[in-house]
């Protein structure tokens, strides 16, 4: 058996959209082995990118919240659920607990503004008083209705957890999301945006840089366009000069406005060179060092011309090219897992095949890396993976490795996303068996069986009762009641994986 | 970008014409201009020194200054500049068509072909009237050409006059803004101290405003929901409920000593003994008046200014690029600070543009709520007392600062949003 | 029992998807509790202050003198003579009321509040600069007005303008941004250069200029704010159609050619509503402070209009009679307060932002 550099138990990840809540990740268990390539398929909404994400956190809070689980990452844990639970049976507020957000802050502006009234209707002694009064009132008030002892816990917790987080997000984990288009920041060069990947930079560093860049760009360029520039601004110079003092055309005026014009170009860009020279040599070094690690990974991507690309911005990048810099950057550490959410939804076919080729390439590097896929396409899947989840719901439907999950189907689900596959090989006559409806609000789940709205072989009991996940054979589980009833009838008895 | 940036600052000529050109048609076409206020108060003058004010209302609503001379009429024209058409008039405001000036009457007698006329520092001048024209002639015989003469209307006994005049090209694209009527100095003198008062204010205001607003937008970005959030909350819509003036005048009442408390003064830009004080007593003296009217000028842009730095925090937060710096494991202080703020600041920076524009504009009212006696007020002012040359002065610089400011907002936006710059 | 509650919920689910989109935002906009409140207070406020005539008001709502029944509020000046006053010009209810007391037969109703917004120091009783009281609830002016009378009727002038201007201006902003945004090309060059222009002038200090030559009343200064009012919807709208001029349904619409007007207020208008909404009151809010602006100037509504502005103005001359200045500013305030708290509500409904953090 391969050793497990993830373990993840009974996780929850609910959120709250419009006071209700959501429960898009709802118990998942399931465990990310070294070195293999895991898959988890499933719809849109049906919780596989959430789940993966809570794995590191990536949840906003609010409105989404891992709120119960445990997560071990090599052997350290790194998300203790129970103590979550700990921390949430305080209550909330010090006092009044009774009272929901908005009736308090009601109150409490009410409260603050019978007090204000109060100064209104006695005499006032000063302004400094009244100030001060002013002041008391308002730490009043915080005191009385929002005043938290339960905040505090949860905010050490929470601080601890995320930045133990930080440290494993980059170098141990890495992600590549769906949207290339939108995964970069606009306003920052690629090249800013690798090198931070690789060791961020402090604001004084970065205009250290921007210095360096500067006065390498005023070095490089060629004198007649330094002399063109100058030109330029000096004509500038005059005709605002000239405005400025009615058209006075003198000749010394003019000579001193076109020198004054010439000159700024050039006192900057000798500005930046002198500057430049103040920095010390270590971070030159630094700098050269970390751009060519830079250029390493755009290479490795295998972006062209990497040197100038560096310096371009991502609008300046098509959509593949975004995504081999998304890879580029998730590379820049090294990760022991890299997890991919759909890498290849948003981009055409023919690049697909490269980007899936390049995650491929990474397990060269290190052997014991290990990629977790997410997609919602099965024939991605069946080429690229060792090991597949099937999700639906919020919940784990099918664990299998992947040959036994296409030859060997067992949960209704799976087999319907099987027969939803295009298959040229049949008759062309032959109607895709698509899955019928929809896949239910997330807020509208089903009581028991989450698959059990479309189901076209639900039992009574699918309707009322969720089911277990149990293994059938060695590495193949399954969460469905026809399964589990045929397991009873031939007499074996079924083993829950799920924990609870 | 420097293609887009000609085209903008070409784009400038045109409204800047357009903007002026239609002031100048409303403000010389509209009645009750300088020439009719002037030929009241001569009216009301002559009135109540010959006649006692016994005449009635019906004789000063005749208009076309019925009751002067037709000389004086012409000279008040000519000092106005109404006498001639309203594009020339124009053209010459603007400095392409010359201006006359140093202009001096001359008067033929009945029958006579030459006058002598003092041109001022002892230089006097014949004057030749000929069958085509007016010729000048110096002491000592010779030609003078220095200056101009065209013939006027005759007077009423028949007598030929002229005028002789100089001419320059002289306005507003030679820096000259004209004369104010009330004040009798070139405008450009009578704006520069309060321009500065309003500079002052402005500039203050610009960056109090941005000093707190981003942060505190920043800081109930991230604290969205808390009590701090809540209660600053209530703030910014009490401040944007208020009108900068009207707080200024709460506050002037609740603050200033007349009322209730005695804390800051009543108005004023400095005190009036501000000469003689210390440095450090200069200083104080300077902040004590400034605080009141500065909460009053801040307000308005500090409403606005968190609340677009708060909405466009927290919506950039939510953006994948976010996602992606946490996930590259930058701590969260960085993530803010270089990822989200960079982003955020795109709506902030071209609002930068009208910050400067609303600095002269929004200046009136607080001007005249503290009786600073700042650029705005001089405008106003001005309006009042027709004096169309600081109008048109004071539009200029207003219309000026607009456009600028606009650059201004296209040169931040670029700096901070490079997709601008590679347009 | 736990199936039913299924298929009930579902049913609920259901028909809260059916229901129409500005019947769901006006939901949410009721379940902003402050917004909401907000509204139905102002919105009381504004249509009560139509009857204002019969709550507060110098003139008796009945008089009945002699055997005859008079209703003076709706009849206008009536003489003091009439009813046997030795005062010259109008009768003064008040004395009359007083008088009829001890008279039989003869009897006044005065509305509730029984001071007027014009009636000053040249009616008998009247004082200048008096203090709150409970006979004048917010003392009187410089001219022995009565405050709170001026407020109340201020407040409906000031309501009814800026709604008018608003819509005024929404009519012709909305309609030329939206032919920008859908002609596009050489219409939009020449609109947006105009604009550029006519946005370019600084508009108080124009306003200024404007009234201080024509002497404006009431409709007249909606026209000339309107001047100037209308250019900020054509931003949003010229953006709005842009968008939405490429969207499918529109090139649906015009490949079964119908027409431009048609496309226009059928299709995209309906379609681009968010910002006109959203905006709304907050232009509300731009039109009073216009109009309190230029009064308190001495540029806006002509005397002796009741005009929170000329009141401040007046009051700020007189700076110890604090009741002067707070009492207008506290409405001007007050009445703001209110609009923005039903804009953030209607913006909330109809643009709702997700807060979500990531750590």
């Amino acid at each position: 058996m391969r050793e497990k550099l993830f373990e993840i138990k009974g996780l929850k990840t609910y959120f709250n959209i419009g006071g209700q809540t959501a429960k898009a990740v709802d118990g998942v268990d399931f465990d990310i082995y070294k070195g293999e390539i895991l898959g988890v398929v499933g719809e849109s909404g049906s919780g596989k990118s959430v789940s993966l994400l809570s794995l590191i956190q990536l949840i906003p809070n609010p409105p989404g919240e891992v709120t119960d689980g445990e997560i071990t990452f090599n052997g350290e844990n790194i998300f203790n659920g129970d103590e979550l639970k700990r921390i949430k049976a305080v209550p909330q507020y010090r006092f009044f607990n009774k009272l929901d957000v908005s009736k308090r802050t009601g109150i409490a502006f009410l409260f603050m503004l019978a007090w204000f009234i109060l100064h209104l209707m006695l005499p006032i002694p000063g302004f400094i008083p009244f100030l001060i009064s002013m002041i008391l009132m308002t730490g009043m008030t915080w005191y009385l209705f929002f005043n938290s002892p339960r905040k505090r816990h949860e905010r050490t917790f929470r601080e601890k957890m995320y930045t133990r987080m930080r440290q494993i997000r980059g170098s141990e984990i890495a992600m590549i999301f769906q949207e290339p288009m939108t995964s970069l920041n606009p306003v920052y060069t690629i090249g800013m945006q690798i090198v931070e990947a690789i060791k961020p930079k402090s604001f004084g560093e970065m205009v250290k840089d921007r210095i360096i860049d500067l006065a390498a760009s005023f070095r490089n360029t060629r004198w007649v366009n330094k002399v063109r520039t100058s030109a330029i601004v000096a004509v500038l110079f005059m005709f605002f000069g000239q405005l400025g003092a009615g058209w006075s055309f003198q000749i010394t005026q003019l000579i001193s406005q076109a020198i004054w014009g010439a000159a700024l170009p050039l006192v900057l860009g000798y500005l930046m060179v002198g500057l430049d020279k103040l920095i010390s040599e270590d971070y030159h070094e630094e700098y050269v060092d970390l751009q060519r690690q830079g250029i390493k990974l755009l290479d490795q991507v295998g972006i062209p011309s990497p040197e100038t690309r560096l310096k371009d911005y991502p609008h300046q990048f098509s959509g593949g090219m975004r995504q081999r810099v998304m890879i580029a950057m998730a590379l820049a550490k090294k990760p022991s897992l890299l997890i991919a959410d759909e890498p290849t939804t948003a981009l055409d076919v023919t690049i697909q095949a490269q980007i899936l080729e390049l995650m491929k390439d990474i397990k060269d590097q290190r052997e014991d890396a290990a990629i977790v896929l997410i997609t919602h396409d099965l024939a991605v899947i069946a080429e690229t993976c060792e090991r597949v989840i099937v999700m639906y719901g919020g919940k784990i439907q099918e664990v299998a490795e992947v040959k036994e999950l296409f030859d060997n189907p067992l949960h209704p689900y799976t087999k319907g996303l099987l027969g939803s596959i295009p298959r040229p090989e049949l008759q062309k006559k032959a109607r895709l068996e698509a899955i019928r409806g929809m896949v239910p609000n997330i807020l509208n789940l089903p009581e028991g069986c989450k698959f059990c709205t479309r189901c076209d072989v639900k039992i009574d009991k699918c309707d009322t009762v969720d089911p277990d996940l149990v293994e059938v054979t060695p590495g193949h589980s399954v969460r469905c009641h026809l399964v589990i009833d045929e397991m009873v009838a031939e007499q074996k008895s079924p083993v829950s994986v799920d924990d609870q | 970008m420097a293609t887009y940036f000609l085209r903008r600052l070409l784009l400038l000529i045109p409204t800047f014409f357009g903007a002026t050109i239609l002031v100048f048609i409303i403000l010389q076409l509209a009645p009750g201009g300088p020439l009719e206020q002037t030929i009241r108060q001569i009216q009301m003058g002559g009135m109540t020194q010959g006649e006692g004010g016994s005449a009635g209302a019906g004789d000063m609503t005749s208009g076309g200054g019925a009751g002067l001379p037709a000389e004086a009429m012409e000279e008040l024209k000519r000092f106005y500049g109404f006498d001639k058409p309203i594009i020339q008039r124009y053209l010459i405001w603007l400095g392409v068509w010359p201006r006359e000036h140093d202009s001096r009457n001359l008067e033929f007698g009945p029958g006579e072909n030459e006058v002598e006329k003092n041109m001022g520092r002892g230089q006097w001048v014949t004057v030749k009237k000929t069958a085509d024209g007016y010729v000048m002639y110096n002491d000592d015989g010779s030609i003078n050409s220095d200056w101009l003469i065209r013939p006027l209307d005759p007077a009423e006994d028949g007598a030929a006059r002229a005028l002789v005049y100089k001419t320059k090209l002289s306005g507003i694209l030679t820096g000259d803004l004209g004369t104010s009527y009330t004040y009798m100095q070139p405008v450009l003198d009578v704006m520069k101290p309060r321009f500065k008062i309003s500079i002052f204010f402005g500039i203050s205001g610009f960056l109090i405003s941005y000093i707190v607003c981003i942060p505190l937008g920043i800081a109930k970005a991230l604290r969205h929901g808390s009590p701090f959030d809540l209660f600053s909350s209530v703030i910014v819509f009490i401040a944007y409920s208020i009108p900068g003036w009207a707080l200024g005048a709460v506050l002037l009442l609740l603050l200033g000593g007349g009322s209730f408390w005695d804390v800051f003064p009543l108005g004023g830009f400095r005190s009036e003994n501000w000469e003689y004080l210390s440095l450090w007593g200069k200083v104080m003296d300077q902040l004590y008046h400034a605080v009141l009217p500065m909460i009053a000028w801040t307000i308005g842009s500090f409403a606005t200014l968190t609340v677009l730095m708060k909405n466009s925090i927290i919506e950039n937060m939510s953006q994948d690029y976010i996602r992606t710096a946490f996930s590259k494991g930058l701590t969260e202080k960085r993530v803010i600070w270089i990822h989200a703020l960079r982003n955020s600041v795109i709506p902030i920076a071209s609002y930068i543009g009208n910050v400067i524009g609303v600095l002269l504009a929004g200046s009136y009212l607080i001007e005249l709520v503290f009786n600073i006696d700042g650029f705005g007020k001089l405008g106003y002012q001005a309006v009042l007392d027709r004096d169309y040359p600081i109008v048109m002065g004071f539009l200029v610089i207003a219309v000026l600062l607009r456009l600028i400011g606009n650059i201004l907002s296209d040169i931040a936006l670029a700096t901070v949003d490079p997709r601008i710059r590679f347009k | 029992m736990e199936n039913t509650a299924t298929v009930d919920q579902a049913a609920t689910a259901q028909q809260q998807i059916s229901l129409s989109v500005l019947k769901k935002r006006w939901l949410k906009f009721k379940s902003i509790k402050r917004g909401y409140y907000a509204f139905i207070i102002l919105i009381t406020a504004y249509i009560i202050s139509f009857f204002l005539p019969l709550l507060i008001n110098n003139r008796a709502l009945v008089v009945k003198y002699e055997g005859d029944i008079w209703f003076p509020v709706f009849q206008g000046y009536i003489a003091g003579s009439t009813f046997g006053e030795d005062v010259p010009g109008e009768a003064n209810y008040r004395e009359l009321k007083e008088k009829f007391r001890s008279e039989n037969g003869n009897w006044v109703i005065m509305p509730p509040y029984p001071y007027g917004p014009f009636e000053d120091v040249t009616t008998a009783g009247n004082k200048m600069y008096e203090e709150p009281s409970g006979v004048h609830w917010f003392g009187t002016d410089n001219t022995g007005r009565d405050v709170f009378s001026r407020l109340m009727y201020g407040f409906n002038i000031s309501l009814s303008f800026a709604i008018l201007f608003t819509i005024a201006s929404y009519l012709i902003g909305v309609s030329i941004g939206a032919m920008m945004g859908y002609f596009g090309g050489k219409f939009d060059l020449i609109t947006q250069r105009f604009i550029e222009i006519w946005a370019t002038l600084p508009f108080l200090f124009v306003m200024i200029i404007i009234s201080s030559i024509v002497r404006p009343n009431f409709f007249l200064l909606i026209v000339i704010l309107t001047l100037f009012g209308w250019i900020g919807m054509t931003y949003y709208m010229r953006a709005e159609f842009y968008r939405e001029k490429t969207k499918d349904y529109v090139a649906a619409a015009i490949s079964m050619g119908q027409s431009h007007k048609k496309i226009i207020f059928k299709h995209i208008l309906p379609n681009s509503l968010v910002p006109i909404i959203t905006y709304f009151p907050f232009a509300v809010i731009g039109g009073i402070g216009s109009l309190v602006g230029l009064d308190f100037l001495g540029f806006g509504l002509p005397p002796p209009t009741p005009s929170w502005g000329q009141m401040v103005s007046v009051g700020l001359q007189n700076m110890v009679k604090w009741w002067m200045v707070l009492a207008p500013l506290g409405a001007l305030f007050t009445t703001l307060l209110l609009i923005v708290f039903i804009g953030e509500a209607i913006r909330e409904a109809f643009d709702p932002r997700v807060y979500s953090r990531l750590r």
